[in-house]
């Protein structure tokens, strides 16, 4: 490899793309940048994310029904609608109207319910 | 003539009318729901048109086609995250004007942009398709390679100040773009050993993670800590809507500011609607510029109308010019009108140089229907909207939250039935959020991964045609005009600050 002709140009580009990655990340990481998560509910959003991680996980093994209906409820819950009493009701429609949407009238092939 | 009356007397059959009628009316829904747009509608329901009549299966998709470019525009100018990916740039201005009280004006100006566009492509589709296709077959390697760059440039050229962060994006964009297969050695890279991502990564679940997914790691940002347990944590974004806000034709003072832009806006989309693989999304992001740069004055992104009316009118106006490339040569212009070939060889029909003469009855009827859809659709989306927005606007944040946000994930699903693209939906939500946080623009990103392939495979088509010489993108009259444009579009900016510092200087 040390003796082709383009292996010291190709050093030089490996190079300077790990400085621009150097130069981003302190860029990135001045005050004025970080600042901007001091507001923010961070927390919050690894959490959603979390959860988004999980749905995918659950998606084939409690099937589409089960899965997004704690999807739909956790979203309402933690986006700020605590009734319950409706909540669960209405993530359960939410569901429902998006299988009959999907699996029936568009014919995707959305997993039952315990597929696996 | 005789063939324009013999494509018109078929929609004397009630059922041929009535199949226009109730596509357009379902292209605007599926372009209403985020998730789902009319690809994956004319692709589920070509089978579905296997039994039925040829020309009352083609009415239907034509109308899908027609109406759900105009759909996707409504989550866009009420929600902020666009229906179809056509739509995106329609959120810049729609969303701020429905934040300002007056989102059912914003839609007002979306359906009759929309319908000011798509006319005007049906009727360049009827008047010009033989003159245009021949156009359209001029444009080679080097010609698609500087289109590609064109639209790159227009975009970098919006940037204003932040311009090294829309290079960065876009440079982002292109790495992203080079995931999945060689184009031309079929090797492939950055896939981590994921077959999923052979086919690079796709561009649905991609525009949902980056608007839709995104929209809610906002909302889960905003959310204050202090409030997390009451009812109203999330502050409603949408004010109430003013007193005299309602859906309705644009009034003759509206329509006489925005007739230039809907002009303008509406060629820049026949023309790129023309050309194979150019796209709905480098006409909307060229539109906006150009109502950018023809009104400087105008403070673009804070609700202006003519933000809503130039992006709209050019992604109504590719839909049935996309057909001219494929009905005369049959070269599809876009991935749906592509869908178009099979709907057509399912009823025994080719399209090419012979179908206007093989089948004029149902090419003239195609033509018509464009037409005949375009006007259908107007006081229908005009209705749709009147009854929609007002439950939309009224529905409570977090059931609305959810309610997308289970459309986004199984839309994702959808697209190829592989859980793997709701995974790649959740990571571009990221994606976009580390870029609105860090203030890095999406628009550059997003127009680069859809650019990215078509320029690596035409620059390397160029460099094998003219063995090796970049000279063949300035030697070809075509690519030279889009090389000097693309310097125009991104230098113009510079050139214009410098001269400002001058000025106050």
């Amino acid at each position: 490899m040390g003796k082709a002709e383009g292996t010291f140009p190709y050093m030089i580009g490996v190079f300077t793309l790990i400085v621009g990655v150097f130069q981003l990340f302190f860029d990135l990481v001045k005050k004025e940048h970080a600042d901007k998560f001091k507001d923010s509910n961070i927390f919050k959003v690894i959490e959603f994310l979390g959860v988004l991680s999980c749905y995918i996980f659950l998606f084939k093994k409690i099937g589409y029904i089960a899965d997004t209906t704690l999807l739909a409820f956790y979203a309402m819950y933690s986006l700020g609608y605590k009734n319950i009493k409706v909540a669960f009701p209405l993530a359960v429609l939410i569901s429902c109207v998006a299988y009959f949407v999907f699996s029936v009238f568009l014919a995707v092939p959305l997993p039952a319910f315990f597929a696996e | 003539m005789s063939n324009v009356l013999l494509g018109l007397e078929q929609f004397l059959d009630p059922m041929v009318l009535l199949a226009l009628l109730g596509g357009t009316l379902l292209g605007l829904i599926v372009g209403a729901l985020p998730g789902l747009n009319d690809s994956i509608a004319i692709a589920v329901l070509i089978p579905v048109t296997f039994g039925m009549d040829p020309h009352v299966a083609l009415c239907l998709l034509v109308g899908i086609y027609c109406a759900s470019a105009c759909g996707g525009s409504i989550p866009a100018v009420l929600l902020e995250i666009p229906g179809t990916a056509s739509s995106m740039v329609t959120a810049w201005d729609g969303y701020p004007m429905t934040l300002k009280g007056y989102g059912c004006r914003a839609l007002s100006i979306c359906m009759t942009s929309s319908f000011f566009g798509g006319l005007s492509s049906a009727l360049v589709l009827l008047l010009f398709a033989p003159v245009l296709a021949s156009f359209a077959l001029r444009f080679g390697p080097p010609e698609y390679f500087m289109l590609a760059v064109l639209g790159m440039s227009t975009v970098i050229g919006m940037a204003g100040k932040g311009i090294a962060k829309n290079f960065l994006s876009m440079a982002f964009g292109l790495w992203l773009s080079c995931i999945g297969m060689s184009p031309t050695t079929g090797i492939d890279r950055y896939i981590f050993g994921s077959a999923s991502l052979m086919d690079g990564i796709p561009l649905i679940p991609r525009m949902i993670g980056l608007f839709g997914v995104f929209s809610i790691l906002r909302m889960c940002d905003c959310l204050r800590k202090e409030k997390e347990n009451s009812l109203s944590a999330l502050s409603s974004n949408i004010c109430c809507s003013a007193e005299d806000d309602k859906v309705s034709l644009p009034d003759r003072d509206m329509v006489k500011r925005l007739l230039p832009t809907w002009i303008r806006s509406s060629a820049i989309g026949n023309m790129l609607g023309v050309i194979p693989g150019a796209g709905m999304t480098m006409a909307i992001f060229l539109a906006y510029d150009q109502a950018k740069k023809a009104k400087p004055d105008l403070p673009f992104g804070t609700g202006v109308p003519e933000g809503i009316a130039a992006p709209e009118s050019a992604n109504n106006a590719v839909v049935a010019s996309s057909m001219v490339p494929l009905l005369s040569l049959g070269i599809p212009g876009n991935g749906t009108s592509a869908l178009f070939i099979g709907a057509l060889t399912i009823h025994g029909l080719r399209v090419g140089p012979a179908f206007f003469n093989d089948s004029p009855d149902m090419a003239y009827m195609i033509l018509i229907g464009f037409i005949l859809a375009n006007l259908a659709m107007l006081p229908m989306s005009l209705l749709f909207c009147r009854y929609l927005a007002s439950k939309v606007l009224k529905l409570n944040q977090s059931v609305l939250a959810a309610a997308v946000l289970v459309l986004c994930m199984t839309g994702s699903f959808a697209y190829m039935n592989n859980p793997f693209h709701m995974g790649v939906a959740v990571a571009f939500g990221l994606i976009a959020y580390f870029f609105w946080k860090f203030g890095l623009p999406q628009a550059p990103l997003i127009l680069s991964t859809i650019l990215g392939s078509m320029m690596e495979t035409n620059w390397i088509s160029s460099m094998v045609y003219s063995g090796g010489s970049p000279v063949v993108f300035l030697v070809r009259p075509i690519s030279l005009i889009l090389t000097v444009l693309s310097a125009v579009f991104l230098l113009w900016p510079l050139v214009q600050r410098m001269r400002k510092r001058f000025a106050s200087a």
